[in-house]
């Protein structure tokens, strides 16, 4: 029963999602009812690993690891941040600042060093791999969509070189497309196998 | 009932015997150890063994621990089974050399018919501990043990042999009248019988159990297990006077009768090509981590970051060059795409009492590229409607969300509905598409926090940053929705996986990243923040093609294999 | 510059400074950054969901609801606590039903998504391209318009084909068992090309991305600078 019923509440949900596919005008508000208890369950999916981060970095401490110091700084922040955000509710300007103005410097940040390993990395980009179909492809993709969104190229309407450019701006539709359809199928697979108990992901034993 | 075995003739004597019958050789057990051992085991043969009880590994204490062995004086009623060559008898000298767990064994295997059965359970037993043993001590002792009594054994095993050759032919078993817990033995051991026949020293080893445990100890041996007794056929084997069985037997400490066990034989190995081809990887494995290998030097980690940094001053110095230096150039006016004109012409067509839902999908590090592509699309819409509807699917969405419409400096008459927070985008897409469906009454339903108008939006705008997330939202909303019309506002790595919506007709129009707001714009004249670092974004993404084309045609790639040659 | 916006801006420039520290190598000031980061972010969060998901649509009808109403969250609060119990050791497998839960939900959706939202759309798509009333009305546009279909058609196809691992049910040799079936392998070589291609254009925009915070970032610290001169 243990191993039974979990299988059947993932494949009766499933099917009663399902459903509203098939059955919109009639499904009521059962469908909006599953999603809002989805909703609530990966809310507190969040917390739990929230929880296992913060039950690391104080295992990290009390057994006074490498590192404690960062631990100490995340836990204090935590705590202070958690405090405000209970004092003064997200709607706060001070509050909305205080996240707005650490976050937001150090995401982008974070992004303008993608920016600079990107460039650093840009020489080895062929040699790594070689001159395959992929690599050349790629190499003159990239060349071509960069040297177009420079805005130098100025082309008249419906001239054969305008008409060229849309050709080379639709190119990646095919690779894209082709790409979006894989996705799908495996998407579509893995979803399939989980409904009809092929997988279990959410436990031990198949 | 034990007997003795004449070292020099391999005649079968009386236990209390002290000389051969046929050879008139002592059969006294300081004589016995001295005549089956070599010149360089010497006198040692005791010594060991009182030492190796010591270091008992768990065969020997598995047999050790029967008590039910008591010592009594070897009787005379002739025994089933052949005795080894020390006997258990009520010599003092003897039973004061010999530990008591082998007279235990003896007195044991003389008195119970079934003590070879228990012997060979706890055999199986004991490989299992064998097998677990790590220790070295007791491996050490043990090993040296049974390599001693090995040698005894094959010196008097040869002389047994010897000896049985001069015995007339007919006393020769044939080949195919060797008992069947020989052949089960040497089938495995992998010793063909004539292999025997040609390395009568130390190959005899073959069939004894004492090289087949030593061999355990070594890690040689299978690890098949050992085959059930069959006992009727060992009745049988010795009610034909298999007298040259009984020569084949090594001295074994008193173990020598679990040989005669081994009369079934031994199931056939199988292998599998599967089997073998991970055996042999296996082998290759070991192989290899045993071979040399080239150090790698790590002075190498140090040049990574010096060259990273080497890069990141020479962008950023150019970048800060072309954005401090003076005044951009004007963008010239070009024909749109086609996906940001539709785009621009839904948002000019909209009617004022439009129910518009804007979903905020992108994270706090996207912050600055929205707020140079999304003004020029949420400007004409907030200034249009009158009420609009805003979701956040990202952690900072809400936040981020008040920010970008703080910006805009939209009107204070715009009313603002927030539908909150939702952590799973394909969740709130297909909830929302679904909110205002339904006529099953289910009763006494809790009703929904959030209002949403009663007939569905006019237009969804989906501000996003991930071709992941914002694809969960089209394939949804499409599909549930698809009288809605929906646009994207996306950050230029999401655009590319996300043009085929828009050619399939599943996505109204779209603009994606800075270089098409930056036309849009150009395109109405008006004067933005992109204009300011469009020269600093040129300058950059020149820098960029230029270091692609010389890493491809003139860098040289140090591989793997050339650096260890280098080191070598 | 009045002192909130002066102590944001030092905030954010020394923050944005102990990041790019990252170029010399991992080192304390980019720990502390990040480790300061990630406590911010788990503490928002806790409060995002307690205030706005879980006090609003579980603790508010629970508590104020009629009676009737409150039936509806059972299940909800039932699966809660089996999730909860199943952090226990001792308890694990409770905590397979609420996930199970979750998991029905999400195949669903994401099959519902995948065959609705984009395998038959996108499908039909490709196949449209070559419906003659989408083209243009003069010659020399439908001749570019099959070209353009004919090439999408090829790319879409050749990009599947790249990801076929399949292999061939009765093999003749040893050979034809470890190699895909011609026409996948030709398929596939041309499906490099397009993949090569869309990758291409992701990674520039990807650049294209990164230059703009990277931009963005050098004129942040460049106005805190001159403000602060020029203010100071």
């Amino acid at each position: 029963m243990k191993k039974i019923l979990p299988v059947i509440i993932a494949t009766v949900s499933g099917i009663l999602v399902l459903a509203g596919y098939f059955f919109q005008d009639r499904s009521g508000g059962l469908l909006v009812l599953l999603i809002n208890w989805g909703i609530l369950l990966i809310s507190v999916v969040g917390l739990v690993g929230i929880g296992y981060l913060l039950q690391m970095h104080i295992h990290r401490l009390i057994q006074h690891k490498k590192g404690r110091f960062f631990s100490v700084i995340l836990l204090v922040t935590f705590l202070i941040t958690m405090t405000l955000g209970f004092l003064f509710s997200l709607e706060s300007e001070f509050f909305r600042d205080l996240i707005l103005n650490i976050q937001i410097p150090v995401e982008t940040s974070l992004l303008a060093l993608l920016a600079v390993i990107l460039f650093s990395s840009s020489t080895r980009l062929i040699k790594t791999r070689g001159w395959t179909p992929l690599s050349i492809g790629f190499l003159c993709s990239a060349l071509m969509f960069l040297f177009l969104d420079l805005g130098f190229l100025q082309t008249g309407s419906g001239t054969l070189a305008d008409e060229l450019i849309v050709l080379i701006r639709r190119l990646p539709l095919a690779g894209a497309r082709g790409i979006l359809l894989g996705m799908a199928l495996g998407g579509l697979i893995v979803g399939l196998r989980v409904l009809l108990s092929l997988d279990r992901p959410f436990g031990e034993g198949k | 009932m034990t007997k003795l075995i004449c070292p020099e003739c391999g005649t079968e004597n009386d236990p209390s015997a002290e000389r051969c019958s046929e050879c008139g050789a002592p059969l006294t057990i300081e004589k016995l150890i001295e005549n089956s051992k070599g010149d360089e085991t010497g006198g040692d043969a005791l010594d060991r063994l009182s030492a190796a009880e010591t270091d008992l590994p768990g065969l020997l204490h598995a047999l050790k621990q029967d008590g039910d062995v008591t010592d009594e004086p070897g009787g005379g009623e002739p025994s089933s089974m052949d005795d080894a060559s020390l006997s258990v008898s009520a010599d003092k000298e003897e039973d004061k050399v010999l530990p008591d767990w082998l007279n235990r064994i003896r007195q044991r295997a003389s008195e119970e018919a079934d003590s070879a059965g228990e012997i060979i359970q706890k055999l199986s037993a004991a490989q299992e501990n064998l097998a677990q043993e790590g220790s070295e001590s007791k491996h050490e002792g043990f090993t040296s043990w049974i390599q001693n009594i090995q040698e005894e054994a094959s010196s008097s095993a040869s002389e047994n042999r010897a000896a049985e050759e001069s015995v007339s032919d007919e006393n020769r078993k044939k080949p195919d009248e060797i008992p069947e817990w020989l052949n089960t033995i040497r089938k495995i051991r992998g010793t063909a019988q004539d292999d025997l026949k040609k390395e009568p020293s130390h190959d005899l080893g073959g069939d004894s159990l004492l090289q087949w445990l030593m061999d355990l100890e070594d890690g040689k041996a299978t690890s098949e297990e050992i085959p059930k007794p069959g006992l009727d056929n060992l009745d049988d084997a010795y009610e034909e006077g298999e007298e040259s069985a009984a020569s084949e037997q090594v001295f074994d400490g008193g173990v020598t009768q679990e040989l005669r066990i081994f009369k079934q034989e031994a199931p056939p190995l199988i292998v599998t090509r599967e089997e073998q081809a991970q055996a042999d990887q296996l082998d290759a494995t070991i192989v290899d981590e045993g071979a040399s290998r080239v150090l790698q030097k790590p002075g190498k980690r140090t040049s990574k970051w010096v060259m990273r940094l080497f890069f990141a001053l020479l962008l950023i110095g150019s970048v800060s060059l072309a954005l401090f230096a003076g005044n951009s150039p004007q963008r010239q006016d070009k024909p749109l795409k086609p996906q940001n004109q539709a785009l621009l012409t839904w948002a000019s067509e909209i009617s004022p009492n439009a129910a518009i839902l804007l979903v905020f999908d992108y994270q706090a590090g996207y912050a600055q590229e929205m707020k140079l592509i999304a003004p020029s699309v949420l400007k004409s819409l907030v200034n249009k409607v009158t009420e609009i509807t805003i979701l956040s699917s990202s952690v900072s969405g809400k936040l981020l969300a008040q920010r970008l419409l703080g910006v805009l400096e939209v009107e204070e008459a715009l009313i603002i509905n927030d539908l909150g927070y939702f952590p799973a985008a394909s969740y709130g897409a297909y909830g929302l598409a679904n909110r205002d469906h339904g006529t099953w009454p289910l009763a006494h339903l809790p009703e929904v926090v959030q209002e949403i108008p009663a007939d569905g939006f006019d237009g969804i705008l989906i501000l996003s940053d991930s071709d992941e997330s914002a694809r969960s939202w089209v394939e949804q909303l499409s599909v549930l929705t698809p009288e809605t019309p929906i646009n994207l506002l996306l950050t230029a790595q999401a655009g590319p996986l996300l043009l085929p919506y828009w050619e399939s007709g599943q996505v109204t129009g779209m603009i994606s990243g800075i270089s098409e707001a930056a036309a849009i714009e150009a395109s109405e004249a008006c004067e933005t923040n992109i204009s300011s670092l469009w020269r600093a974004y040129q300058t950059g993404i020149l820098m960029l093609m230029i270091f692609m084309l010389i890493g491809a045609f003139f860098v040289v790639e140090r591989t793997p294999s050339d650096e260890g040659r280098r080191a070598s | 510059m009045n002192v909130s916006e002066l102590i944001w801006g030092a905030v954010g420039v020394l923050l944005t400074v102990m990041v790019l520290s990252y170029l010399i190598g991992d080192n304390v000031l980019f720990q502390i950054a990040v480790h300061i980061f990630i406590g911010l972010t788990g503490g928002y969060l806790v409060v995002l969901i307690i205030n706005h998901i879980l006090l609003p649509q579980l603790m508010t009808p629970l508590i104020a609801g009629s009676w009737s109403e409150k039936v509806w969250f059972i299940a909800p609060l039932l699966m809660i606590t089996l999730l909860l119990l199943g952090q226990i050791p001792r308890f694990k497998s409770l905590g397979n039903i609420p996930l199970a839960y979750l998991v029905g939900l999400t195949a669903a959706i994401a099959i519902g998504g995948a065959v609705f939202g984009t395998l038959i759309p996108q499908s039909r798509a490709v196949i449209a391209a070559f419906d003659p009333s989408q083209w243009d009305g003069n010659t020399e546009n439908s001749l570019f318009s099959i070209l353009d279909a004919s090439i999408m058609l090829i790319g879409t196809v050749g990009t599947l084909s790249y990801f076929h691992f399949g292999r061939k049910r009765n093999p003749k040799n040893d050979q034809e068992a470890t190699q895909p079936p011609m026409i996948f392998k030709a398929l596939g070589k041309i499906g490099q090309v397009f993949i090569g291609i869309t990758l291409g254009a992701v990674f520039a925009g990807l650049f294209s991305t990164s230059l703009v915070a990277l931009i963005d970032r050098i004129v942040v610290i460049g106005q805190f600078i001159g403000q602060l001169i020029g203010g100071g």
